[in-house]
Formats: C-alpha cells, sequence, structure tokens
C-alpha cells in the first residue's frame, strides 16, 4: 500500500458501531494522534494494551484496525525499534508464529542497522526453524555487514559464535574477523579465542591473537573517548542536544583522519550516528562527501549504490534543508559529463526526481529558484546540448529548439495546459515560473539576439503575478533597456520601483545606485532638462510624477515608496496631522502621548503683523489628558507574540 | 621706534606669525597672535596709529576667513571697531558675520542690538532690526534673553503700551528655556491692573465680552468686577502655562539637556557619536512639529557645532530639497559645508546632482576642476576611491553635454574623453586596491554601447591584462567582467561571442578557486555547455 495513502487512512473505518461505542477512550485517543509527537504516540500504545486486555481474543476487524495504526507509525518512523517489537509480540497474538517472523523480517529491512531487532529476528530463526539453515546462514552474514561493526554488537556476535558452535562450523574465522573489531566486549572474545587455541595447541596463532588483540585494545581506548560521552543512541521525536551531534561529528571526522583504512568501521558510525541524527543535515552531508571520496563512479553499480544513499537521505532530511539535496544535485551534474549512456539516463533519471521532490515539498521561495536553474541547466546539457566545436548552425538550431522547448512549457504551463509527462512542465510552478521566463527571454535576446521578440515578451510576461515579485526577472529587464539607452522607459522603471513594482529594498538600492551611474555617464545635460521639464508639466497635470535621475534617485535609497508627491500629502493634512502616530510618538517613538497643543497658536506670525490688534485667547486640545502618563505600545507582544498566524 | 615697528621687529611676533601662516587650520597659533598683538597694542583707543590698526583688523580678518563660524570673534572684532568709533565698521563687520550664520546666530543678534539700542536713534529702523532678529531666532530655545530685550525696548521707545503687550503674550507661547520669566511678567502685569478699561491690553474686547463674559464698561461696582476678571485671565494663562511647561520639559528631557556644546571650537574639537545622534534626533523631533522656522534655527544650531562634519549639512541639504523644494538654499548651504567639512565626498557628490538640477553645468565644472587644483591637477592622487569615481562620473557627464568641449576627440569612438581615460588607466594600474579596481572596471561596463566594445575591451581590459603589476589578475571579478563584456556585445553573433570566450579569454586565466567560481557562475548562467570546458 503506498505510504502516503496509508497516512491518510482512518484504522477505524472498519470497525463495528457497537464497538465503536463501547470503545470511545481508545477510538478518541486514536482521533486524537498527533504523529509528530512521541507522548501521543506512546498514548495510543497504551491504549491497543488496554483494549487487548479487554478483549484477549480479538475478531478481525479489531486486529485489522490494530495493524493500520502500527503500519501507520513504523511507515512513518522505522526506526522506532521498540514498536516494531511490540507489532511483532501483538502479530505473535493475533495470528501466530509465521507472521510474527515476518513482521520482525520486515523490522530488519526497514531499520537495517538495528542489533536489536537483528537478535529477536535470528532468535527466532534460530529457535523455530533450525532446519532453515542455509537461511540463517545468509541471514547472519547480511547482518555482519550491517551491524557487525558496532560497538555493542557483542549479543549478535554471542548469538552467532553459539550458533556456529552448535552446528560445528568453524570459529577461527569469525574469531580472527571479531579481534580486530573495536567492540565494547572485545576482551572477552579474545580470551575466548586464545582458550580455543590453546586447546588445538597453536602457540604461533596464540602470539599473533595477542598481538591483534593488543592492537585492537588500543583502538578501543581511542574511541571510547568518543563512545563514552554518547547518552542517546536511539532514535526519539524530540530534538538531540546539540552536544551529542558534536560528539559524532568528532567522532567521525577522528576516524576519517586517523584510520581512513577501517571503512567499514566509519561507515558503521555513520550509520549508527544517523540512528539519533537522522534528521541532522550536517552528518548526511559528512557521511556522502566521504563515501564520495572512496567510491569509484565509473563503475555503475557504485554510482547506483551512492544515489541510493542520496536518496535515502533526502527522503528523511527536512523539507527546511538544502544543502544535503543541492549536494546530490552538485553530485549528478559533476557525474552527467563523466558517464555515457547508459549512466546518464540513471543519472538524468535521479536528477529529475530530486528536482521534482525539492519543488513539491520545498517551502522556500529561493529554494525553488535554484532548483529551476540547476534545472534548466542541466536540461541545457543533455537534451540540448551543443558543443562549441559545432558547425554553428547546428549549435543554433539547438539553441532555437532549447527556446522554443521553453516557450510551450511556459505557454501550456500559463493557459493551465499542463502535460505531466513532460518534467518542466511539471515542475512548473509560480514561485520558479520566472527562471523558466527568464532563461526564455535570455537566450531570445542574447544568443538568438531577437530585440523584437525579446521586447514581445517582455510585455507579455511582465502583466503575470508570477513574474511581478521576481527580481531576476526585473533585473533582465533592466539590462536589457540599459542596452538599449531607452531612458524614457528607464526613468518609468525606476520611478515604478517600490510602488508598482514590489521587490525587495535591497534588490531596489542595487538598481538605484547602478542606475545614477549609468544615467551620468550616458545622457547629458540637456536630455536631463528636457525631460525634467516635462515632468514638471506633467506634475501640474497629474500628481504622481517620475522621478528625476539625477537628484531624486537618491532618496529612493533604502526609501523605496519615496515620492515628492508624499511630503505634500502630508501637508495637505495638516490639520489631521496630531492624529497620527508618528505626531504621537514624536521624540519617543513606542510611547504614544497625546501631549497637550495650542490650536491657534501665534508663534508663526511676526509681531509686526499683529498691527497693534491683540490675539485671541488660545484654544487646547488635549488639555484634560496634561496628567496623562505616556502610553507604551507594546508592538512585540501585539505583532509577535500574538499575532494570529 | 613707534609701537608698529617694535611689533613687527620683535621676534615673538615673527614666530607667533609664522606659525599662524604656516597652520592657518590650526586655530591656537591664530589666537596666540591675536593675544599678543592686542597686549602689545594696549592700550586701544582712538590715539591707536594706523599700521597697528590695519595689523590687528588683518589679523581678524585672516583668522575669520579660516573660522568664519566664531561668532565670538566676529563679536570682538566689531567691538573693536565700536570702541574706536568707527560705527559703519562695526555695522559691516556684524552684517558680514550674520550673512554667514544664514541670519541664525543668536550670539551675534543679541551683541549686536545691544550696541544698536544705544546707537541707533531712528526707533523705526532699530525695530526694524529687531523684527528681521525675530523672524531669524525668535524661536530659538535660548531666545530668552533677545525678548526680554525686545520688550525692554519697546517699553522704553513706545508712546503706548499696545505692542508691548502683543509681543509679550507672543512670547508666553513660545517654549523657550527661560519661560516663566515671562508669565512672571504677565501675571504682575494682571497684578498691576487698576481699572477696567486696562483690561483690553491682555485681551481682546470682543473675547474678553463674548468668552469670557467681562464688560469692559460693566456699570456697577468694580472693585469685585476687576477681581473676577484678573481670575479669569489668569485661568487661561494658566492653562497657557501648563502646555507649554510640559513642552518646554519635553525638549529639555529629552534633547537639550544633553547638547554638550552651542558653538563653534575648531577641527581639534572632536565630539562623541552620540551628541550626533542627539543633535539628528532633536532635528527630527522638530521636523516633525512642522514649524519651518524652528526647523531652520536648530539646523542652523546643529550646523555650527558641527561644522566639521558632513553628517548635518547633507541632512540639511535633503530636507531643503525634500520638503521646502528650494534647490538654491541648498546649493547655498552645500558650497558652505563645502568649505568647512573635513570630509567633502558626499557633499561634492550632492551638490554636483544639485548643480546639475539647476542646470547650472559650468559652475560644476568649476568645482571639479577646483577639485582637481587640490590634488596638485592629478586627481588620481586622490586617497578617495568614490571621490575619484564621482569625479569621473560627473566629469563625462559634463562633456556629454557639452556642444563645444573642452575635451578633445570624438566622442563616440573613445568611449570617454581622453584624459579622463588617462586618469582610469593610471588607476589600474596602481598596486593593489583591488576593490576599487574591481568597482571601477563594474563601472565601465555601464558605458558600453553599440560601437564601443572593441575600445572598451582594448583601453581597460586588455590594458589590465598588459599593465598590472600585482596579482590583480588572480582575483576573480575581472575575469566575469570580461566576459560579461564580450557577451553583451550586440555586434557579435552568438557564435562568435562563444568562441571568443571560451578560446580566448579563459585561456588566459589563472586558475584558482576565486577566479574558477565566479567564472564558473557566469558560465553557468549563460554558457552552461561550456562550463565542463573550464576544469581543462
Amino acid at each position: 500500500m503506498p505510504k502516503k495513502i496509508l497516512s491518510q487512512q482512518d484504522a477505524l473505518a472498519g470497525l463495528d458501531a457497537a464497538f465503536i461505542k463501547e470503545n470511545q477512550d481508545f477510538v478518541k485517543t486514536y482521533q486524537n494522534m498527533n504523529l509528530s509527537d512521541i507522548e501521543s504516540l506512546n498514548t495510543i500504545l497504551k491504549a491497543i494494551d488496554l483494549l487487548l486486555k479487554t478483549y484477549s481474543k480479538p475478531n478481525d476487524k479489531i486486529k485489522n484496525a490494530i495493524e493500520i495504526i502500527f503500519k501507520q507509525i513504523l511507515s512513518r518512523y522505522p526506526l522506532l525499534f521498540g514498536y516494531w517489537k511490540k507489532f511483532t509480540a501483538i502479530e505473535y497474538q493475533f495470528h501466530g508464529l509465521e507472521t510474527s517472523l515476518k513482521t520482525i523480517e520486515n523490522a530488519t529491512e526497514a531499520f537495517p542497522y538495528s542489533i536489536d531487532l537483528w537478535c529477536d529476528y535470528l532468535k527466532v530463526l534460530i529457535t523455530n526453524y533450525p532446519k532453515e539453515s542455509k537461511l540463517i546462514q545468509d541471514k547472519i552474514n547480511t547482518a555482519k555487514k550491517l551491524i557487525g561493526w558496532q560497538f555493542y554488537s557483542h549479543p549478535f556476535w554471542d548469538l552467532t559464535l553459539d550458533y556456529y558452535a552448535k552446528n560445528g562450523i568453524d570459529l577461527s574465522e569469525s574469531y580472527y574477523q571479531l579481534i580486530s573489531i573495536p567492540l565494547h566486549q572485545y576482551a572477552k572474545y579474545i580470551t575466548a579465542f586464545k582458550k580455543l587455541l590453546s586447546a588445538r595447541k597453536s602457540d604461533t596463532e596464540i602470539k599473533k591473537v595477542d598481538s591483534l588483540g593488543k592492537q585492537n585494545q588500543v583502538l578501543v581506548s581511542q574511541i571510547w573517548r568518543y563512545e563514552s560521552a554518547i547518552k542517546q543512541n536511539y532514535f526519539n521525536l524530540t530534538p538531540l542536544p546539540p552536544t551529542e551531534i558534536t560528539n559524532w561529528s568528532s567522532y567521525i571526522q577522528y576516524l576519517i583522519k586517523s584510520h581512513p583504512d577501517k571503512w567499514q568501521l566509519i561507515e558503521s558510525v555513520f550509520e549508527r550516528s544517523l540512528i539519533p541524527c537522522s534528521y541532522v543535515e550536517g552528518i548526511w552531508i559528512k557521511y556522502l562527501q566521504w563515501k564520495e571520496s572512496i567510491t569509484k563512479t565509473s563503475d555503475l553499480k557504485n554510482l547506483n549504490s551512492i544515489i541510493e544513499l542520496y536518496e535515502r537521505g533526502c527522503r528523511i532530511i527536512p523539507e527546511t534543508e538544502h544543502d544535503f539535496r543541492y549536494m546530490f544535485l552538485q553530485f549528478l551534474e559533476e557525474e552527467y559529463k563523466l558517464h555515457e549512456q547508459p549512466g546518464r539516463t540513471l543519472i538524468m533519471n535521479a536528477f529529475s526526481k530530486c528536482v521534482k521532490n525539492i519543488v513539491m515539498v520545498c517551502p522556500y521561495r529561493a529554494d525553488q529558484i535554484k532548483t529551476m536553474k540547476f534545472y534548466l541547466r542541466m536540461l541545457k546539457k543533455s537534451q540540448f546540448f551543443s558543443s562549441i566545436e559545432m558547425p554553428s548552425k547546428e549549435i543554433l538550431s539547438k539553441q532555437t529548439a532549447y527556446s522554443k522547448y521553453l516557450e510551450i512549457s511556459i505557454n501550456n504551463y500559463m493557459l493551465k495546459k499542463v502535460d505531466h509527462s513532460i518534467i518542466l512542465e511539471d515542475l512548473l510552478n509560480d514561485r520558479n515560473l520566472s527562471v523558466a521566463v527568464v532563461e526564455l527571454i535570455k537566450t531570445t535576446w542574447l544568443i538568438l539576439k531577437s530585440t523584437l521578440q525579446t521586447r514581445k515578451y517582455f510585455n507579455q510576461f511582465s502583466k503575470h503575478s508570477a513574474l511581478k515579485e521576481s527580481t531576476e526577472f526585473w533585473q533582465l529587464y533592466y539590462e536589457f533597456e540599459k542596452s538599449t539607452k531607452n531612458f524614457v522607459r528607464l526613468n518609468s522603471f525606476t520611478n515604478g520601483l517600490g510602488t508598482d513594482i514590489l521587490l525587495p529594498t535591497s534588490f531596489i538600492n542595487n538598481i538605484l545606485n547602478d542606475y545614477k551611474s549609468f544615467y551620468l555617464l550616458n545622457s547629458n545635460i540637456s536630455q536631463y532638462q528636457t525631460s525634467k521639464n516635462g515632468q514638471s508639466a506633467a506634475r501640474l497635470a497629474d500628481s504622481s510624477t517620475a522621478l528625476d535621475p539625477v537628484l531624486d534617485i537618491g532618496f529612493k535609497i533604502n526609501n523605496p515608496g519615496w515620492s515628492r508627491s508624499m511630503h505634500n500629502a502630508r501637508k495637505v493634512n495638516k490639520a489631521d496631522w496630531y492624529k497620527s502616530s508618528q505626531y504621537k510618538e514624536n521624540g519617543h517613538p513606542g510611547i504614544i502621548s497625546d501631549r497637550p497643543q495650542i490650536t491657534n497658536t501665534i508663534i508663526e506670525r511676526p509681531s509686526k503683523s499683529f498691527k497693534n490688534v491683540l490675539p485671541g485667547l488660545p484654544t487646547f486640545r488635549n488639555l484634560e489628558k496634561i496628567n496623562q502618563s505616556g502610553n507604551f505600545r507594546d508592538y512585540y507582544s501585539e505583532e509577535v507574540l500574538n499575532s494570529k498566524p | 621706534m613707534d609701537k608698529y615697528s617694535t611689533i613687527i621687529n620683535s621676534e615673538k611676533f615673527s614666530t607667533l606669525s609664522l606659525n599662524a601662516t604656516t597652520y592657518p587650520k590650526s586655530l591656537v597659533n591664530w589666537e596666540n597672535l591675536l593675544n599678543y598683538l592686542i597686549k602689545t597694542a594696549s592700550p586701544i583707543n582712538k590715539t591707536i596709529d594706523g599700521n597697528t590698526l590695519r595689523l590687528i583688523t588683518s589679523i581678524y580678518e585672516s583668522l575669520l576667513f579660516n573660522f568664519p563660524y566664531l561668532e565670538n570673534y566676529h563679536v570682538d572684532y566689531a567691538l573693536l571697531e565700536y570702541k574706536l568709533g568707527n560705527i559703519s565698521s562695526f555695522h559691516k563687520i556684524f552684517k558680514r558675520a550674520l550673512y554667514l550664520h544664514n541670519n541664525r546666530s543668536l550670539v551675534l543678534w543679541i551683541s549686536y542690538l545691544k550696541i544698536c539700542n544705544e546707537i541707533v536713534i531712528d526707533t523705526k529702523q532699530l525695530f526694524k532690526k529687531y523684527e528681521t532678529a525675530e523672524r531669524y531666532i525668535g524661536l530659538h530655545y535660548h531666545s530668552g534673553v533677545f525678548w526680554m530685550m525686545y520688550l525692554d525696548l519697546l517699553k522704553l521707545r513706545c508712546k503706548t503700551n499696545q505692542k508691548y503687550f502683543i509681543v509679550l503674550r507672543k512670547i508666553l507661547e513660545i517654549p523657550l528655556h527661560s519661560f516663566s520669566n515671562f508669565y512672571a511678567l504677565w501675571l504682575s502685569r494682571i497684578d498691576d491692573i487698576r481699572d477696567l478699561s486696562e483690561l483690553t491690553y491682555f485681551i481682546a474686547e470682543d473675547d474678553l465680552l463674548k468668552k469670557l463674559k467681562i464688560n469692559k464698561h460693566y456699570s456697577g461696582r468694580k472693585g469685585p468686577y476687576l477681581k473676577e476678571a484678573k481670575k479669569a485671565i489668569k485661568k487661561f494663562t494658566k492653562e497657557l502655562y501648563m502646555v507649554i511647561q510640559l513642552h518646554v520639559l519635553e525638549r529639555y528631557n529629552l534633547f537639550e539637556s544633553k547638547l554638550i556644546s552651542q558653538y563653534y571650537t575648531s577641527t581639534d574639537t572632536l565630539y562623541p557619536d552620540v551628541q550626533i545622534q542627539t543633535w539628528s534626533k532633536y532635528i527630527d523631533y522638530t521636523i516633525e512639529l512642522e514649524i519651518p522656522d524652528l526647523i531652520e534655527i536648530n539646523f542652523q544650531r546643529a550646523l555650527i557645532t558641527f561644522a566639521n562634519y558632513e553628517f548635518f549639512w547633507i541632512k540639511y541639504a535633503k530636507w531643503l530639497i525634500n520638503v521646502s523644494d528650494n534647490l538654491i538654499s541648498t546649493k547655498h548651504i552645500l558650497i558652505q559645508g563645502l568649505k568647512s567639512s573635513t570630509k567633502k565626498t558626499k557633499i561634492i557628490k550632492l551638490l554636483s546632482q544639485v548643480l546639475i538640477s539647476l542646470n547650472e553645468i559650468d559652475t560644476l565644472d568649476n568645482i571639479l576642476q577646483e577639485l582637481d587644483n587640490l590634488y596638485q591637477n592629478d586627481i588620481t592622487l586622490c586617497e578617495d576611491d568614490e571621490l575619484f569615481w564621482d569625479y569621473i562620473e560627473f566629469g563625462i557627464f559634463i562633456a556629454n553635454s557639452s556642444t563645444k568641449s573642452r575635451y578633445g576627440g570624438d566622442m563616440r569612438s573613445l568611449m570617454m574623453p581622453q584624459e579622463f581615460l588617462d586618469m582610469i588607466q593610471k588607476r589600474l594600474r596602481l598596486p593593489d586596491h583591488i576593490e576599487e579596481k574591481n568597482k571601477i572596471i563594474h563601472n565601465i561596463l555601464l558605458l558600453q554601447s553599440k560601437e564601443n566594445t572593441k575600445i572598451i575591451e582594448d583601453n581597460i581590459f586588455k590594458y589590465v591584462l598588459e599593465n598590472t603589476k600585482d596579482d590583480y589578475l588572480s582575483h576573480g571579478q575581472f575575469w566575469q567582467d570580461y566576459c560579461h563584456l564580450i557577451f553583451f556585445d550586440s555586434n557579435m553573433s552568438y557564435i562568435e561571442k562563444r568562441q571568443y570566450i571560451v578560446k580566448q579569454i579563459w585561456p588566459k586565466i589563472p586558475k584558482n578557486d576565486s577566479t574558477l567560481k565566479l567564472t564558473r557562475e557566469f558560465s553557468n548562467r549563460y554558457l552552461p555547455e561550456d562550463t565542463q570546458l573550464l576544469d581543462i
């Protein structure tokens, strides 16, 4: 069953109405289940226990409901080994040995680095299916690779050695392997091995074991520094203390630096660290960096395994993080040029999948844009590749095809006729549309060199709401108008910044600074005065006036809403000026005071102007508030703490 | 030997005068010289010989030329002339001093008017001076002294009391530091009222009758009626007092009490930043009150105190442009600022913009010439790269503007006059200064037009390639801009551009992290197919 559908399923749907009525507590607990809260999950577990106490022989409907609940939790959090154990036990109770074995086997696949789960699984296998020796040995070998290098893997090794001994399999090979693995209980195996060897009376081997044992002892004491600092080695939903993460990081760093040849150990520590730190992007990045450094990707199998590892990380790492995913895209982009078919197909598939994933889940606009840029670059390099050595006709035809492809996709998107089989169309959304549009215009203008078409595109797209806020789009527009030295359009563009075209202030500042220089370097006084006089004429007719590109433009920097008419507007409202918060907070921002005022003040009148006539009596405003203390406005509580999302 | 010869032949005089002329911007030298002269020449009275006097006045002139905002020296100088009976010089000195302070100096006005009280016989003329002063400094926080003088004068020279009470009534509404003095005056005057008819000195008859219900021609028993009337007048006085007190305290608590200096001193005096902040906030506060005279007097106060700092010159200029739309005054202020401020870059820039806006391109040209002169006719020696580039930008604008240009050569083919190009090249040859060179080259791209890509490439990019003596080329920005220049050349076809960049420019790039990073950035943006060629 696909994961998404599973998580949305109502586990209680199949239950009898009578049952639901009788077990309201259980039903409520399930309905209130919050998958991101471990307490809530524990509560449902307790509720299930309670339920099973009441119904010692539950019917199929109840069984099914409980199974679905477990599957919902475990498909989201496969690293919760306790839940797997519980699930296995319940499955045993429901359906007997066969099903529970299957469950625990699933557990080892979903969470392959858990010593606990493996030991449970192997115990069940060995006890109940002693005849399946081939299966058992295969499973033991798999487990050895996955967990054999873990510091606390002695329960597994004990189990294995015990099984081997009972089935007459020679232990020395295993022992040799064991005594060079730094285990918490390393000493006990040296003693046991030596005992075995002395029984065989082979002194040379004992000496060899001694020396190997000593080496291992040194290694164990070296890593003990880090191992002893690990406080939480299991997965949990609550955030991990930063000291834990730092410890894992330095542990790994130490191993990579001091024992680069012990790759099984390094890999095992990485995998262990990714149990508690499974959401920590930094560790994933380190893991893949290391993995890339030791893998020859020219072999497709290796390439594939790295891609799989990357994809595993992409699935787990929170969508607010992006470095790991970009690292993946970067890796694929680098690999692409090193491979021929069929490696390229493999890479392209992984690339599209990852891009699609980022576009779907990533909450940040900047990531949407960056990802789209990645994709278009890759698209051009793969589907529309033109080498510099090709005949020029061929190069141009590729470029033309590329721009056509972009245009069709963009138009389909805008007309809402998206063909999801075309990856680009499938990827487009309002936040990354600008990237494709910019690419199309860039190609048309700078590569195909069609100024007319470029202007058409600008006219067409500038009306689209998704592009109104795109810095890339307007940057390109500005560059384009600069190249044509069209001051009328440039003036009206800079004028509209901050009022009609709403973009980040820092971006507007850059454009304004650039334009200030550009204007001085390329215009002249008569052109300037002509346009200025034209403006003053316009100013009389219309209150929205254009900016003077020499003098006014400086006022707009850091104050994009500035305009000449702004202050005049304030003057018009002078009568009401005292009501504005700006006036009330004057001199003491944040503290509002209705200070008393003389409303018919004469201080601005020269005394001569009175002409010997006494001024009228003073009239006051807010006189009654004279003893009121200022009112402090707590913006932080108002706008941050109590704001409604 | 007469006094004059004694002075000029003395060793002390020659040392002191040499010091003053060698370091004319050091105030202490001038003060020592002046003190010595005055001490030696005293007693200074009408018997003083002409040469000595000329020596003293010329020292005053030089001192004030170098330090135009030393109000007290202006006063000293004028008083000297007054003492000697040179009344017209006295007036001239004060008038010039006031002009230098945009007529907004409290100290100058008070000192001037004090003497005028004695020497100006024509009452009308004298009042005219007071009225002018009122306009410029009447709203100064400390102008209480001036108002007191004004009231005394009114009492002394007016036949009726009318005017006196009107002025006093106005003063009551001004938030002054010494506001309560005037209230005391007003109240004692109320106490002095002996007859109902006197009430109209304080309140217009109309208001008296309609608002306070007091009939001047009351025919009943006048004693108690007058008492009630006084009460009513005092009541509105009290309300007025409370409001004004609040305003005065607000200004005092928030700002005035924190100002450590009100006068110009010299460049040797450095102020803590918090002083500038306080003044700046004070001015912002004043601006919100929307009383233009108050805004201007406070600007002027800050300007004089911080005449050596660019901050308030710029702030004032911007306010003038933005709010009063008064470019002529702006120009005037900025030129003053240019003389006084030790940092000039921003002032020059704003002034140049104002001049362009005023269509005074010749003045702009002159200022740029002066600027060049300042650096021994070689602006490339200036250490301020912003100033240098502004010079180039405005210079090119002038060159673009003039039909009969003093700059030779065909502009189109040159992209800019040869002399600017020479300056830029010289600047680009300087070792280090990486940031500045990047900025210049980046700005040069703004000059690119349909015709001049090749010229820019030859004169800037290739020039740098051949003439750089430091490790400038191992910084990526240059290469990124170089690629950009070529790719934005509208005369080359796409294939040509691509070939040129990949085959001509890229091989020349010294490969390191910085160059690769920025060139790759360029390539990813415009030539993604070729990015891999960068790594080879």
